[in-house]
Parts: structure tokens; C-alpha cells; sequence
């Protein structure tokens, strides 16, 4: 459709129209009159000889000059009637010059491309409060974590200050340091932070290099910056799926990456396996693709299962055959509540002798930290010329100076970090118990799940079509009639209907009745309907 | 497979422009910063637009305020409210406080709507939004030159947009013609490029002038005519200190429906504010479907949310603002006036300017050729030998060497003195050619200048010696000579231009083309004249006892090729007075005697028709700037 509308818009300049600026006219009036005035080489010289040259002048471009060519010669003449002012509101308000297909695409204020923003933003239209807004929707399709808030409040109100005024207090509060241009791709002092932060998460198995770091404003632009480095318009990554709603976005829109899920099962409880990447990276070159890298996310989000140590050898094997590169996007490997052991790529790559060049570590401390309003994203590369592309792209995506002081002291300050890990986990581990234990009154399944703030439930048995239609429906009910949005398993890619991801950690505990009751009014009403 | 096959092409290629002599200066000044006590032999800093002369205003009202950067209200902490907050509409206090500073700059006389506002991490963010807007890959944006170097990744790196130079000369002050305009997009065409838009930087970086309502006119009538968007980056609106003051785009296009929807503005608090490290920025556009657009694009560079409430805090302070505004300007003013009258003294001058954190510095001078090469070599003596990191003019794709950047608002008033002081034993030490006397020698040879210009404009024909070339006037400080050739599509105008310099010799010689020469036959013939015109315009400057001319033709061996376009005279003057009046019955003769004859007669074979002298006569009538004073058209011609 956009084809068509730039078709015509790219004809208009050869359609002749009146010229905005109409010299020769003004020209003609002007110069005879002050002939006259000013007496000087009398009426003839003055004003008929210039005239009359004139005349036959635009006589001859008239008729040698085709419009195309010059189209404000042969209007002059028909313009010469219309004052100078008018000419401009001659030209009739035409209608917008286009914009690239990219901001048409997402122009519309409503698109509603995705259930996952549908929701989203019906939930944030009438939110739900358990005093003020008891019949609002409730909110289980977000990825926030407001178990442990108050611990980093805590922390604020008793060192905030002293973060923002810096340590060394007698020289008073320095803006300097805030205000000027800091290094786009964060500060030495932050990665350093991070860097340890990183591996107090990892619970010392890993260690970090500050130098490996490029910090982005979030883990959003951490994602997209690294697709602009590693692949071109068109080529492809493998992404195992489920995954993530949101790369499709972040991904795909601005880099024009293309992603290839590769469909797992419940019978595997959605875990990759190498066999399934190996058919997908074939099927991808038959159709053309170029694949330059596998993605996955380690606890997966959506499932929450992680990947373990034997899968990631495989997996390191796979891209190095296929000489690709390994996305790890590991934001949640703090936020374990399960028995099972994080394993990051790094402590794989640490232990064995690997061309790590090819290895690339998404972070941020939206998850982890629970402060997504911060803004911090974490690139951890081992490929010297993708951080250099990479701290180079961070100038349109950096960190606040004044936000990143304030992240150095708390993320220095070790003794908070280790507690309030443990103390998030554990209060991780209490709401998802009471969550699973909760849904199971419904006769609800959960997906076995170790890490990330949300359950993965199998609500196939209350769809009435086993399609994506009927999950599409059964979502719809329970926004509408139950009032809760979750996001549902095709917003995700899964390839089994009937699969929901509902988020754990926005709710308090005292919510989950007030959620359980809600779905029971959609699967109780499905159960009558059989 | 090599590892570099493996990244895309946007990685391991160099389209990032960071090898450009603007970076190069800047690494060189890590290496070996100047400290006023610890390393008073290092390199100053003059590269850098940033504005630290009014840091202990905010630092006084951020003292006075403790609660906003420690995420209080009244003392209650209302951390939790801004942990989560990533709304990617921002926080409405800071929008409509990011508004009201944005309105109070621009003199309260147009209205930016908050909702209409997309915050991004940063100018840079904003304008690399916008092209991934407006523009597909291949297609074009037009920038008039001389622009801020960082454009040339900041626009075209990661959108794949291309950007096309609308080539400003000294000739006007680097002003944007129509012609200008013209020239680029028919330049764009020419290299297949569907042009999407004309982006400009108002206040200028680098040039630090503000538009004039009628460049303004120029650029929305172009806009109009041609169906593009326009982007006006606005972010230096707060550095506007001296007269004539400036006027937004929001201000100019506030009487014109038919354009609302396609002038997008960027402002941020980096220059206006001097917050850099904030990374605050935004687009302000009437047009609904790129606000929507770029408000989802904005997810890549948000803002925290620790920032934006500080932020919302410090700018509904609105005491501080007005304070902040009024005090700001004064001290930029004090400083810019320093700069300039310290260069003044030294000999050198500076464009005229009104905005911005930096000057536009005329060292045509000390270049020993008027090349790239020479300002390269010039340049570099200049940061390696006298410690002074200046961008070139040619980092930001001036047309003319010769010219740099000198930021002033990055340092203390004591480093600047250093600056000047090591400046001044530099063009003492007989840089330039000048020797010692070098400022005063430059002012008797304006003088003379101005008689000259006197006399010249009386249009005598005091020389009997017949010319094939229009001498003409259209820079103040230069003469010159124009030659007209007839190509076969479009009318050619060489123009050589000696410039008045300091030294007696003719130091500085530049050519200018009013078209791009496609055919190679026709670059070979204004090669050709090119030279014969040096000597004619050396010969007539010595004939006048101006200059002795004893390096004529060795110069024209330095000049690059292909020559840079220029843009005089497309400017359409409506009051015609009595001198043109004049001009116009001369200009009647030529045309009528180039219907019998040849102007230009290399080859035989082109011969000039009636139609071209129209044209001709057009183009002539049609160019204020370009007066003729003196038409000699005899029998040499034949």
C-alpha cells in the first residue's frame, strides 16, 4: 500500500504547479515604474526596451522549453495575476510525506500486533488496587520484580546522599562529575561494580572483567545493539521457543534481524535440544537465511527452566561447527528459587579451552536488582571488535551520570548485595511455592521451573478449540470476565496451544486468593459449558 | 572464515567516522590533558561543546534541594514508585516541565505540548530516531555544511540513511540559499537518492549563528515544494546570547498548516541546561504518527527514571529557570566576546555570531596552501606543536579550508588566556607569513580593500583592456572573476576569487563552481581556463597597485579537484534599486551580443542560443549578491 502512495508522490515534482516564488513578475512591475521615477534613461530605455526583451524572451522559453525542464517559466505567465502573497497558500495542503515503513508499521497508536502489548496496555488503562480499585485488572503479565523493593528502599534512604555527594564529602557536592560527558559506554567505576556485582550473582563462579563490560540503558538496547553487531539486514537468528514476547521488537524491528524459533515441547519440558537447533539451522539455509548466531535465555523466560551444564557444551559445539555466534541473555540468573544450580556460559567458558570470541552475555539489573526504572543494561562480550562496534553504538543508549553514581556505591556495597540476593531468593522461592500450590487447587500445571518471576502454566484442558484461536479466546476471558492479564503461549512463539506465562512477583501474597478466584470463574464456567 | 567475516557489516566496517580528525584531536588530548598545575605543558581542550560556565547554579539549587536526587518527596521516599517506572511516555512532571523550560527559551511565544514530546537518552538518540522515521535505507537527508561531524554517525551508521551536503560558503556567512538547496537535491537525484528530508542544526553547530526569518522562508518553501520533512535541531536554543535572538522553527512554522506535520524539533538539556551526563533529549513534532512511532523507538534509550524525577524537581523550579537562563547567557556572552578580542588581537576573526558555545575562527591566513592538505598540516601544528585541540573545518565537511572550531565554554577564563597566549607566539613565530606586523598589515590591506570596493562599485571602466570575464563582487573580501560556460544542459559559472590577506602576496585563491560538471570534457575546460583566470584576476589586483601577484599560477596547482560548488546568488532580491536598474541595461547589451557571439569560444562548436541567454539573464537579474561592475565584451572574444 505505502508502494503505491510513494509512486505517486515521487511523480509530483514533473506536474507543473505555480511557482512559490514568482521573480519575473515583481521583476517586470517594479523596474519600468522606476524608470519613470528616477527619469533616468527616459520611458524608452527604462521600461518598454526591458519589456519588450522580456516579452519575447518569455515568448521563446514558452515555446522551446518543455515544462518538465522548467516549470516555473511557462507558469509564469498565467502566475503573473496572482500577487506574490497568494502564491503560497496556493499550494494546497497535500497530505503527509511519507514516513519509512519501519515508523508506518508502529505509527498507529493502537496496534495491535501482539495480545502481549494488547494486554498490557488494557491492564495499565485500569489497574488493579486492592482498596481503591478492587475490580481493576490485575497485572500477571509483566516482568517485574516488587518482592524485595523495600530492601533497596532501605538502602536508599540511608546512603543515597552520601552515593550522589561522593565519598569524599569535604570538597562538598562536585556536579562535575555528573554533569559533564561521561565515557557513552558507562563509567570505568560502574563496570567495575558491575563486574562484581555480576559475579557475587553467579555466586562466585564465575569471575568478570570490567573491560569485557558495555553498559546500554537497559537490557532492551543491549539486545538490539548486539544484533546490529553481529548480523546484517535480513540474516537470521536461531531462538529456541518459547521465548521472550519482546525481542520480536527489539530484534527485529530497527536491526531487521529475522528470528527463526525453534519449537521445543512440554514433553521436554521446552528445553532446547541441539538436534532440534541443528534441523532448524538447516531448514533456515534451505529458505535462503543466513544464520548468524543462536539466542537463548538462561533462566528462560518465559519457562523459567535452565540450561544445563551438558547443554551448553553441546550447545558451544553447535556454533563453533557452525561458526555462528552464542547470545546468552542471563538477566534473570540472579533471581533463582529452584534446587538446580545456575550455570552461566561464562564458568563453561571459563573451564574449558573454547574460541570464546563467539560468546556473548546479555545482563542487566532490571531483574535482578528489581530497578527496571534505572535503566541498565549489561553487554558481556569476549570478541574485542564487538565491544569496540558495541561501546561505540552505546552513545544512543547510555546510562544518566547521576543514576550511574548512585549504582557504584550500591552495587560496592557487598554486605547489601550478598543479603539481599538471599533474602530475594528466598522470597522468590516462597511466592512461587504458594503460586504452584495455589493453581493446582485448579487443577492448573505448572512447567518445572527454577529461576525467573514467573509460572508457565498448561491451561490446554479449558481451551475449547485445541488451536491458537482457542487459547487467543481463553485469553480474552480471563482479561475480560476474570480480569487478569497474562500473556499467553502464542505471543511467545510456543507451538502447543493452551500454554500461559503469569508473573508471581507483582502480586503480594495476599493477592493470590483474589487470582485464584478470578481464573476460577473462567475455568469453572468452561467446565459447565462441557 | 576470518572473525571480521563473522560481524555484520555496520561492525567491522569504518562507516563510523571515527577515524575523522575530530576524534583524532580528541584521543590525542586523553593522552596528554592540560592541567593548570600538574601538566601546564598538555593539550587544551577547545573541541568540546560543552558549557561549565554555570555549573554552580545547579549545583547551589541541588545543595538547596537534597530531597531530588535522593528520590524523596517532603522527605518520603517515593522510591518505589520510580524503581519500576519504565513507561517509555516518561514521567509526566519532568514532560511538562521539559515543555515549560523549552517555551521560557524560546520567549513564551510558542507552545510545545507535552504529549506531543518523546524523550530519548540524549540528542544523538533523538536524531538517530527521527531517521529511522522518516527515512529507508539509501535514501537521503540534505545537511547544509558546515555540520557537526558526529552527524555523520549519529545519522547515518545504523539507519543506512545517506546524507547529502548543502554546500554553504563564506561568501554569505554560510548562510542556506535556495540555490543551495537546489543544487543538493538535484546533486541527490543525480546519485539516485530519494531525498526524505533537510535536517539543520539552529543555532549552528559549528558556526554559532542563528537563522534569519528569511533563510527560514527559503528553507520552509523548499520543504513545501519539494513534500519532504524537515528537522530542525534546536538543542544550542538556550545558548543564544547575543542579537539578533533566535527564532525557534516551532515559532516560524506556528502560521503555516501545510507544513505542521513534517518540522520535527529536537532539544535537549545537554547545551541548554550544560547537562550532558544527564543524556536527556527530545523530539518535539505535530505529526502524529512519528510521535507515536518514536515514542515505542524510545524503548532503546530511555531514560531512568532516578534522573527524570531529579530533573522534574530542578526545572518546575521556575525562579531557578529564569535565573538559570538569564545568568547563563550573560556569562556565555562575556566569554564569546573574550575569545573573539583575543583573537582580534592576533589577527585572526571569527564569523559573527550570536549562539552556541563556540566560534566559527577564519584561519585562511596561516593555512601555507589553501588546501585540505594545508589546513591538515596547520591543524596539526596546531595541536601537536601548540597544545590546542581544535576541530577543523574540514571534519564538519566545510568547502573552504582554512576554517576551525574554538569552543570556549569547557574551561576556566585562566586556561582560555593560555590558549590565547600560546595561539598568539604561534602566529608570531611567522606561521602564518605575516611576521610579527601581521595584524596590522591585515587591517591596512582591508582599508585598501574598501577603497577598492569603492571604486569598483562606480562601475568605471577606467581599463581599456577588453576581458572575457564578469568580474564580480559577491564576497566583500574578495575579487574576483567569473567566467559563463555553456555546457550542453546547464549554464556554468567558474568563479576565482583572490582573497584580501594579510601579506602582500596572493596567499589564497578560490574556485568555485556554480554547477556540478558532469562531462569530463567540460571539468577539462574549466581546468583549462582556470589558470588564465588567476592571472587575469592577480593582473587586475596589480594593476589597481593592490597586491604584487608573484605567485599566479603555482597556486592553482594546490587546489583540489574537483572544485566545490558554490551557491552565490540565487538569493531573489524584491526592492530593486537604482544601481541594478543600471546593471540591468549592461545586462541587456551582453545578452544581446552573446546572441551574435560567442562567450566562451575554446571550441568552436558551441555556440550560444537565445535560449541560453535567457537563461543567463535570468540568473543574472535573479542574484542580489551578485552585482556586475564591470562588462567588457569586445572584439577579444571572437
Amino acid at each position: 500500500m505505502t508502494r503505491g502512495s510513494d509512486g505517486e508522490k515521487r511523480s509530483r515534482p514533473h506536474q507543473p504547479h505555480p511557482p512559490s516564488r514568482s521573480n519575473g513578475p515583481a521583476m517586470r512591475i517594479v523596474v519600468p515604474l522606476q524608470g519613470v521615477v528616477q527619469g533616468r534613461g527616459g520611458l524608452v530605455l527604462g521600461s518598454l526596451l526591458p519589456c519588450a526583451l522580456f516579452y519575447f524572451l518569455q515568448l521563446y522559453l514558452k515555446r522551446h522549453r518543455s515544462p518538465k525542464n522548467d516549470p516555473s517559466a511557462s507558469a509564469s505567465a498565467s502566475a503573473s495575476i496572482i500577487p506574490r502573497t497568494l502564491s503560497r497558500g496556493q499550494l494546497s495542503p497535500r497530505a503527509q510525506p511519507p514516513l519509512s515503513a519501519r515508523a508506518a508499521a508502529l505509527a498507529r497508536p493502537d496496534d495491535d500486533d501482539s495480545l502481549y502489548y494488547a494486554g498490557l496496555r488494557r491492564c495499565a488503562a485500569d489497574p488493579y488496587h486492592p482498596t481503591r480499585n478492587p475490580d481493576g485488572v490485575i497485572q500477571l503479565g509483566l516482568a517485574e520484580n516488587q518482592l524485595s523493593l523495600d530492601l533497596v528502599q532501605e538502602w536508599l534512604v540511608k546512603n543515597a546522599k552520601e552515593a550522589l555527594l561522593g565519598e569524599d564529602k569535604e570538597e562538598g557536592l562536585n556536579i562535575r562529575g555528573l554533569a559533564t560527558y561521561q565515557p557513552f559506554d558507562g563509567s570505568i567505576d560502574l563496570k567495575m561494580a558491575v563486574a562484581g556485582f555480576m559475579g557475587q550473582v553467579m555466586r562466585g563462579s564465575v569471575s568478570f572483567n570490567p573491560s569485557q563490560i558495555v553498559l546500554t540503558s537497559g537490557a532492551t538496547p543491549a539486545i538490539e545493539i548486539l544484533s546490529f553487531c553481529l548480523a546484517d539486514t535480513g540474516n537470521a537468528f536461531l531462538v529456541p521457543s518459547p521465548y521472550y514476547p519482546g525481542w520480536d521488537r527489539d530484534i527485529k524491528w530497527r536491526s531487521r534481524v529475522e528470528l527463526v524459533p525453534v519449537p521445543c515441547r512440554s514433553t521436554d519440558n521446552f528445553s532446547f535440544s541441539i538436534a532440534a537447533l541443528e534441523r532448524a539451522y538447516t531448514q533456515a539455509k534451505k529458505r535462503g537465511l543466513k544464520v548468524r548466531a543462536v539466542l537463548i535465555s538462561n533462566p528462560s523466560n518465559p519457562v523459567g527452566n535452565l540450561v544445563n551444564k551438558e547443554t551448553l557444551y553441546g550447545l558451544l559445539e553447535f556454533v563453533t561447527e557452525k561458526n555462528i555466534h552464542l547470545i546468552s541473555d542471563e538477566i534473570f540468573a540472579g533471581s533463582t528459587h529452584g534446587k538446580t544450580k545456575f550455570v552461566s556460559v561464562a564458568e563453561v567458558l571459563d573451564a574449558e579451552a573454547l574460541d570464546k570470541s563467539r560468546v556473548h552475555i546479555i545482563y542487566g539489573l532490571s531483574k535482578d536488582l528489581s530497578l527496571p526504572g534505572f535503566r541498565v543494561g549489561v553487554i558481556y562480550s569476549y570478541n574485542e571488535n564487538v565491544l569496540n562496534a558495541a561501546s561505540k553504538l552505546a552513545r544512543f543508549s547510555s546510562v544518566s551520570a547521576p543514576t550511574q553514581r548512585l549504582l557504584v556505591s550500591m552495587l560496592s556495597d557487598s554486605m547489601f548485595i550478598s543479603e539481599y540476593l538471599e533474602t530475594n531468593r528466598e522470597r522468590l522461592q516462597r511466592m512461587y511455592r504458594l503460586f504452584v500450590d495455589a493453581l493446582k487447587q485448579l487443577g492448573i500445571e505448572c512447567a518445572g521451573s527454577s529461576g525467573g518471576f514467573y509460572c508457565w502454566v498448561d491451561m490446554s484442558k479449558f481451551i475449547q478449540s485445541y488451536s491458537e484461536k482457542g487459547e487467543q479466546k481463553l485469553w480474552d476471558k480471563l482479561l475480560t470476565i476474570a480480569k487478569v492479564n497474562v500473556t499467553p503461549g502464542s505471543s511467545c512463539h510456543c507451538i502447543e496451544p493452551g500454554w500461559f506465562r503469569l508473573c508471581f512477583t507483582t502480586s503480594t501474597e495476599k493477592d493470590i486468593p483474589v487470582v485464584i478466584q478470578r481464573i476460577r470463574k473462567v475455568t469453572e464456567s468452561h467446565r459447565m459449558s462441557h | 572464515m576470518t572473525r571480521e567475516e563473522l560481524l555484520s557489516r555496520k561492525a567491522s566496517r569504518n562507516c563510523h567516522g571515527q577515524d575523522s580528525s575530530y576524534f583524532l584531536g580528541w584521543q590525542e588530548y586523553e593522552k596528554n590533558p592540560y592541567h593548570p598545575t600538574t601538566n601546564p605543558a598538555g593539550i587544551i581542550q577547545m573541541g568540546l561543546a560543552e558549557n561549565q560556565l554555570s555549573f554552580d547554579l545547579v549545583e547551589s539549587w541541588l545543595e538547596g534541594h537534597p530531597d531530588a536526587g535522593e528520590l524523596k518527596r517532603d522527605g518520603v521516599s517515593v522510591f518505589r514508585e520510580l524503581a519500576l517506572f519504565q513507561d517509555y511516555h516518561g514521567l509526566p512532571a519532568f514532560k511538562n516541565a521539559l515543555a515549560q523550560l523549552m517555551e521560557e527559551i524560546r520567549g513564551n511565544e510558542v507552545r510545545f505540548d507535552p504529549a506531543k514530546l518523546v524523550l530519548t537518552a540524549g540528542a544523538t538518540s533523538a536524531n538517530e530516531i527521527l531517521m529511522f522515521c522518516l527515512a529507508e535505507p539509501g535514501e537521503a537527508f540534505l545537511v547544509p555544511t558546515p555540520y557537526y561531524p558526529g552527524f555523520d554517525r549519529d545519522l547515518k551508521w545504523r539507519t543506512g540513511v545517506e546524507i547529502v551536503p548543502i554546500r554553504c560558503s563564506s561568501s554569505n556567512g554560510f548562510k542556506i540559499t535556495k540555490m543551495a538547496l537546489n543544487a543538493a537535491y538535484r546533486r541527490a537525484q543525480k546519485h539516485d537518492l530519494r531525498v526524505k528530508g533537510v535536517l539543520v542544526t539552529n543555532p549552528s553547530n559549528p558556526l554559532g549563528t542563528t537563522m534569519s526569518y528569511d533563510e527560514i522562508d527559503t528553507l520552509l518553501d523548499f520543504v513545501a515544494s519539494k513534500d519532504i520533512h524537515l528537522i530542525s535541531d534546536e538543542i544550542y536554543s538556550g545558548t543564544n546570547f547575543g542579537s539578533p535572538p533566535f527564532i525557534s522553527m516551532a515559532q516560524a512554522v506556528s502560521g503555516r498548516a501545510n507544513i505542521l506535520a513534517r518540522v520535527h524539533i529536537v532539544v535537549s538539556l545537554s547545551k541548554d541546561l550544560g547537562l550532558p551526563g544527564f543524556r536527556v533529549g527530545a523530539i518535539h513534532s505535530n505529526n502524529e504518527s512519528v510521535v507515536s512511532a518514536a515514542t515505542k523507538m524510545s524503548s532503546f534509550g530511555l531514560i531512568s527514571s532516578q534522573t527524570q524525577y531529579l530533573l522534574s524537581q530542578l526545572l518546575s523550579d521556575k525562579a531557578f529557570t529564569a535565573n538559570y537562563i538569564r545568568e547563563n547567557t550573560k556569562r556565555l556572552k562575556r566569554r564569546h566576546s573574550l575569545l573573539v578580542k583575543g583573537l582580534e588581537s592576533i589577527g585572526i576573526s571569527c564569523l559573527k555570531s550570536n549562539s552556541g558555545l563556540f566560534c566559527w575562527v577564519d584561519m585562511r591566513h596561516l593555512l601555507n596552501s589553501s588546501t585540505f592538505e594545508g589546513e591538515m598540516e596547520t591543524w596539526k601544528k596546531i595541536v601537536y606543536d601548540v597544545g590546542l585541540n581544535i576541530s577543523p573545518g574540514s571534519s564538519c565537511h566545510c568547502d573552504e579550508p582554512g576554517w576551525f572550531r574554538m569552543c570556549f565554554a569547557n574551561m576556566s577564563e585562566e586556561t582560555l588566556h593560555v590558549a590565547m597566549k600560546r595561539l598568539k607566539e604561534f602566529v608570531a613565530e611567522g606561521n602564518g607569513n605575516g611576521g610579527n606586523s601581521c595584524g596590522r598589515s591585515r587591517s591596512k590591506s582591508e582599508t585598501k580593500m574598501t577603497k577598492w570596493v569603492l571604486q569598483s562599485s562606480n562601475a568605471d571602466a577606467t581599463n581599456g583592456k577588453s576581458e572575457r570575464f564578469i568580474i564580480n563582487r559577491s564576497c566583500p573580501d574578495a575579487l574576483s572573476l567569473s567566467i559563463i560556460l555553456k555546457s550542453y544542459n546547464t549554464l556554468v559559472v567558474v568563479t576565482v576569487a583572490v582573497y584580501a590577506t594579510p601579506s602582500v602576496y596572493l596567499t589564497s585563491t578560490i574556485c568555485t563552481i556554480s554547477e556540478p560538471t558532469s562531462s569530463p570534457s567540460e571539468s577539462e575546460e574549466i581546468k583549462d581556463i582556470i589558470p588564465q583566470m588567476i592571472v587575469a584576476t592577480a593582473e587586475s589586483r596589480e594593476r589597481r597597485n593592490q597586491f604584487r601577484c608573484d605567485r599566479k599560477v603555482e597556486e592553482y596547482e594546490h587546489m583540489r579537484w574537483p572544485m566545490p560548488t558554490s551557491s552565490y546568488g540565487e538569493r531573489f532580491r524584491l526592492k530593486v534599486d537604482l544601481k541594478e536598474m543600471q546593471q540591468q541595461s549592461a545586462l541587456e547589451t551582453v545578452a544581446a551580443e552573446m546572441e551574435t557571439k560567442q562567450i566562451y569560444s575554446r571550441s568552436a562548436d558551441r555556440k550560444v542560443d537565445s535560449g541560453s541567454v535567457g537563461l543567463m539573464w535570468k540568473w543574472m537579474t535573479g542574484s542580489g549578491y551578485h552585482r556586475i561592475i564591470r562588462l567588457k565584451h569586445q572584439s577579444t572574444l571572437a
